[in-house]
């Protein structure tokens, strides 16, 4: 088990604000109640450093709800997306993805997970540090303060 | 306990749940959203640990 996320990059250039704010209402339209049942969908739109993004989020991730970030990115920005997950997929081992695995399914509900500390901490420890328990990666943290 | 330590069991238990949720992430593209999401330009999808292409 682990925070269900997902990140997809929508690329167009230059990007348009405005068809980029008409699909935000198109995916409402499709992930309604009647189409998601229960499901609710909470929206931000807002302007970053890698470009426009639409935060879906259907029902409550803590429990298991997805989250689906949807960036409006040019093919510069998506290149470096697309370097960083590459490097990452050409370091798994069995071991590191096992690894990767335990600590989210055992960190994702921790209060402060994407707070003070993300995915990309887990990845960097199992990967560059080559921890593999979740013992050693709070400690980890601790060594960074990330955590107390 | 290290990932190196891993019962069978435990390690089937973490790629089975793993492999439920990318089965997730494809139903909810198929539900229309691929298609939705197109519409503006060409996508791309990430589930990190591994690549995610689920909207090729």
């Amino acid at each position: 088990m682990a925070w269900r996320e997902m990140d997809v990059h929508l690329v167009r250039e230059p990007i348009d604000r405005s068809a980029f704010f008409a699909l935000g209402g198109r995916v409402a339209a499709l992930l309604s109640p009647a189409h998601a049942l229960s499901r609710r969908a909470a929206w931000r739109g807002l302007k970053s450093a890698r470009g426009l993004d639409w935060g879906i989020q259907l029902g409550e991730v803590h429990q298991g709800g997805w989250k689906i970030d949807v960036w409006a990115t040019g093919p510069r920005g998506l290149g470096r997306v697309q370097e960083y997950c590459d490097a990452i997929e050409k370091q798994l081992t069995e071991s590191s993805r096992l690894a990767i695995l335990k600590i989210k399914s055992e960190c994702w509900r921790h209060p402060e997970y994407r707070r003070a500390f993300s995915s990309a901490d887990i990845y960097s420890a199992v990967l560059d540090h080559r921890i593999r328990s979740v013992d050693e990666f709070w400690a980890h943290l601790r060594q960074k303060e990330i955590v107390s | 306990m290290r990932s190196d330590d891993l019962t069978t069991g435990q390690r089937e238990t973490l790629l089975h749940s793993e492999a439920a949720l990318r089965a997730e992430a494809d139903e909810l593209m198929a539900s229309g959203l691929r298609d939705v999401l197109a519409s503006y330009g060409t996508a791309r999808g990430w589930w990190l640990p591994d690549a995610f292409d689920g909207l090729a």
